[in-house]
């Protein structure tokens, strides 16, 4: 069975460009994007109303800032990512384990994960809003469906490849099953579950949202509708700006910490 | 062709940084000479071959590959690297590995499908074009990769410490076979190793380098009769005395020679 | 790396028996089949316990799935017609889209993992984008495009370029210089550097990238199909839901599940032949 924990292992190095290069160029490279984005405006190759220009989205900031309905939509598709992604982590981290200390589980358990792990998620989303409703409990469980099968295969993959002599060293102790997860194989999986579970945030980001789009009764995909509907294209591009925003500060604020708790791996 | 290296310096890193590895290092490889390149771990062997291969930019001084000052890879030139898992691609079939060093000599489909299978043959792999790095132990890994570099059929091949990664059957296996190419594809050799056994059994003359920085401690000629046989040539009391001599040189360089 | 050059070295002379290692295979995976099974089965009860009208038993689903989707000629391969239009209109959505996207992710991946002025000016901006939950793009796509195909393939180009193009420069600006060096001391031609050092070395990560944008495409197929469409796998699972038709809605997932899961087993089969040359890591054997 063709496995791939490589697929789960999210764009994390920074090597090439990103935070250390010169910010001038970086600069540079944004503006040079803003004078592109503005040309393609005034050549009339995108028509306005589907693509205004940079300024009138920059205008259009502090409309969706000083949008209760955007703000409180805001907190509930973060409150929604949230609970999937702390629920998720607990629930397939614990199948992990279990799954990784019985052998004759194993296998079997990667043929459902990459069979329940191919279907997308959105496809869920009808039937989840027949059976949920169009409140919290319909986002949450889409996006844990979606969640979990990364989270899993990461920590399968982290237990696998856990350095043998630290286990013959717990056996070695007579340490129990409980003892062994939690000083030997969960400290030795814990980089691979961290990766996956950064890459089950975004997963579950583009979840939430979609359930937002779909009639989801808060969120902020369910305000962007609004705004789309109302045709105020430039007060939706400065909230997919803001969202993108949010997602690069949560994001490098998750390898930062990422690597701040598995700081130990580099000296192994 | 003759490898002229002339006055070069080697400095890595810059102002306040810079650490000077090779120092006013002149040296000439003649035209068919087997020269050995021996010194202890960090003396710019590897860097002294890099510049010799183009790879590398000296600080000063000037490398000539016959007349022509070496500025890049020269044509003509192959090189042989330590690390085989690393050189050779491990995604294309040995096949493919020797096209790829043929890609730049424009030669017909024809002719370098002769010129891939001789090489092939040379080093003993006739028949195991279709194989990939991977399905292959050490030893016929750096045959693949010595290969690779007669296939262009050069004038000059640099090795650098070629048989460091490998057992001592093959690796003695590996310098008869280097030997014996060498007179078949009537080549110029120069030889990095850090074993003082190999680099006497090997060449036709020694060149010691010292460290701190790196220069040349010794040029010493060797009289043993060829072929070399792996028991004949290494009971010879002249190999004896080359080795212990080399040996002092690496171990003490600044100590004068006893002749 | 020395264990395994012994290890393989016999793998020529194994050929003969390739057969009989195939039969194995697929007998272990067979044998690896239960979990999944059992999975079904717990499906099954609980539809008929819970008599659940939107949670139908699986056996009622398989058989609306064969009177929906199969029962086609068998020169449309026993396909219903419905399956053939529904599912080129996805598919080909789908393949536009994601092509489009390996291609430009590829193409500017390789620029970006080479140069490191052109890295370090749009870098920040690349992973910004890729930052950006894509299916908020959605509403944006249809103003741009309105209800018509382009729509979906622009959403899903957009969607899953970013992983592909940050994959590959991560990839190629990690190959290992030992190769590029030999390659350079070997003169070969520009286009042989790339086509046949650079590439292949990275393809790695390249592949784990492309792998993580099929799913995000497939995502996006569906979300755009289901958000405003008139044809396509996603519209039928919406007609169905809004006529209560739930069996013909749960049929219509199924079928996305089983193209979800055939492009992931074709798109494994495929990485694994062209990563063959590297040493792969014991979970593979999972
Ligand atoms: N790219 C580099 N940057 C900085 N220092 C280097 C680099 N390559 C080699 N060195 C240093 O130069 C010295 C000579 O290296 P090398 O030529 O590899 O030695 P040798 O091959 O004789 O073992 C060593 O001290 C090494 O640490
Ligand atoms: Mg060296």
């Amino acid at each position: 069975m063709q496995t791939d924990h490589a697929a789960v292992r999210g764009p994390d190095r920074a090597d090439w460009g990103g935070r250390a290069g010169p910010v001038a160029l970086g600069v540079t490279g944004v503006v040079s994007l803003l004078l592109l984005w503005q040309l393609l405006g005034s050549l009339d190759v995108v028509p306005r109303s589907s693509l205004p220009g940079p300024w009138s989205v920059l205008r259009a900031l502090p409309t969706i800032l000083g949008d209760q309905d955007f703000l409180a939509g805001a907190a509930d598709s973060a409150a929604a990512t949230a609970i999937t992604v702390v629920v998720g982590s607990l629930v397939a981290v614990a199948v992990g384990l279990v799954a990784s200390s019985f052998a004759f589980l194993q296998r079997p358990t990667m043929v459902v994960v990459n069979t329940f792990r191919s279907v997308p998620a959105t496809a869920l989303i009808p039937i989840g809003v027949l059976i949920f409703g169009l409140g919290m409990e319909m986002k949450v469980s889409i996006a844990l469906y979606a969640v979990v099968w990364p989270i899993l295969i990461n920590t399968i993959y982290g237990v696998a490849t856990t350095e043998p002599m630290r286990r013959d060293v717990a056996r070695s102790l007579r340490w129990g099953w409980w003892r062994q997860q939690a000083l030997v194989t969960l400290p030795s999986a814990l980089p691979s579950i961290l990766t996956g579970v950064r890459v089950a945030v975004g997963i579950a980001l583009v979840v939430v949202i979609s359930t937002e789009l779909l009639g989801a009764r808060y969120g902020v995909g369910t305000v962007l509708v609004q705004y789309t509907q109302a045709s105020r294209p430039e007060v939706v591009y400065a909230g997919v700006l803001l969202l993108g925003t949010a997602g690069a500060l949560l994001f490098s604020a998750l390898v930062r910490a990422e690597r701040r708790l598995v700081r130990w791996v580099h000296h192994d | 062709m003759n490898v002229v290296v002339d006055r070069v310096s080697k400095s890595y890193g810059r102002g306040a940084e810079a650490r000077e590895v090779l120092t006013e290092t002149s040296l000439t490889v003649r035209s068919q000479e087997f020269v050995s390149i021996v010194g202890p771990s960090g003396c710019g062997k590897s860097t002294l071959l890099m510049m010799m291969a183009g790879l590398l930019r000296p600080t000063s001084g000037e490398i000539r590959l016959g007349d022509e000052p070496v500025t890049g890879p020269p044509a003509g030139l192959s090189v042989v690297f330590q690390d085989y898992s690393r050189s050779l691609f491990p995604w294309m079939s040995v096949r493919r590995n020797l096209t790829t060093a043929l890609t730049a000599s424009r030669l017909g489909k024809e002719e370098q499908r002769s010129r891939v299978e001789h090489a092939l043959e040379s080093v003993g792999l006739a028949g195991k074009g279709e194989m990939y790095p991977w399905q292959m132990s050490g030893g016929m890994q750096q045959r693949v990769a010595i290969a690779r570099a007669l296939v262009t059929e050069p004038t000059v091949m640099l090795m650098d410490e070629p048989f460091a990664a490998v057992d001592a059957q093959t690796r003695a296996d590996l310098e008869d076979l280097v030997l014996r190419v060498r007179h078949e594809y009537d080549v110029t050799v120069a030889f990095v190793t850090h074993d003082i056994d190999e680099s006497v059994y090997m060449a036709d003359r020694i060149v010691v380098l010292a460290a701190n920085p790196g220069r040349i401690a010794a040029d010493l000629t060797v009289d043993l009769p060829r072929p070399r046989d792996q028991v004949e040539t290494k009971l010879d009391a002249r190999f004896a005395k080359l080795r212990s001599e080399v040996f002092r040189l690496v171990m003490r360089p600044d100590t004068p020679a006893t002749t | 790396m020395t264990s395994r050059t012994t290890s393989r070295i016999t793998g020529a002379t194994m050929r003969p028996n390739r057969a009989a290692i195939a039969l194995r295979r697929t007998a272990s995976g067979v044998g690896n089949l239960w979990l999944l099974a059992l999975v079904l089965v717990l499906w099954e009860i609980y539809g008929r316990v819970s008599g659940s009208l939107f949670v139908p038993p699986i056996s009622r689903i398989l058989q609306n799935f064969g009177d929906v989707w199969l029962g086609g000629p068998a020169s449309h391969l026993f396909l219903s017609d419905l399956f053939w239009s529904e599912v080129t209109t996805s598919l080909s959505r789908f393949a536009r889209g994601w092509g489009l996207a390996v291609v430009v992710g590829i193409g500017c991946g390789v620029v970006l993992g080479r140069s490191r002025v052109i890295a370090q000016m749009y870098g920040p901006v690349v992973r910004f984008f890729a930052a950006i939950p894509n299916t908020v793009l959605l509403p944006i796509a249809v103003q741009i495009f309105g209800v018509a195909s382009n729509m979906n393939v622009f959403l899903i180009f957009l969607g899953s370029v970013w992983v592909v193009m940050i994959n590959t420069a991560d990839g190629v600006a990690g190959v290992d210089p030992m190769w590029l060096r030999s390659a350079r001391s070997l003169r070969v031609p520009r286009w042989v550097l790339y086509l046949r050092v650079i590439v292949p070395a990275a393809a790695p990560q390249i592949l784990a990238g492309l792998r993580v944008s099929l799913g995000i495409g497939l995502i996006l197929m569906v979300i755009s199909e289901l958000y405003a469409t008139t044809e396509g796998l996603g519209f039928q699972i919406v007609v169905a839901q809004s006529s209560f038709r739930y069996l013909d809605m749960w049929s219509a997932f199924v079928l996305i599940g089983l193209i979800g899961i055939v492009l992931n087993l074709a798109f494994g089969r495929i990485e694994t032949r062209l990563l063959r040359w590297q040493r792969r890591s014991g979970l593979d054997a999972l």
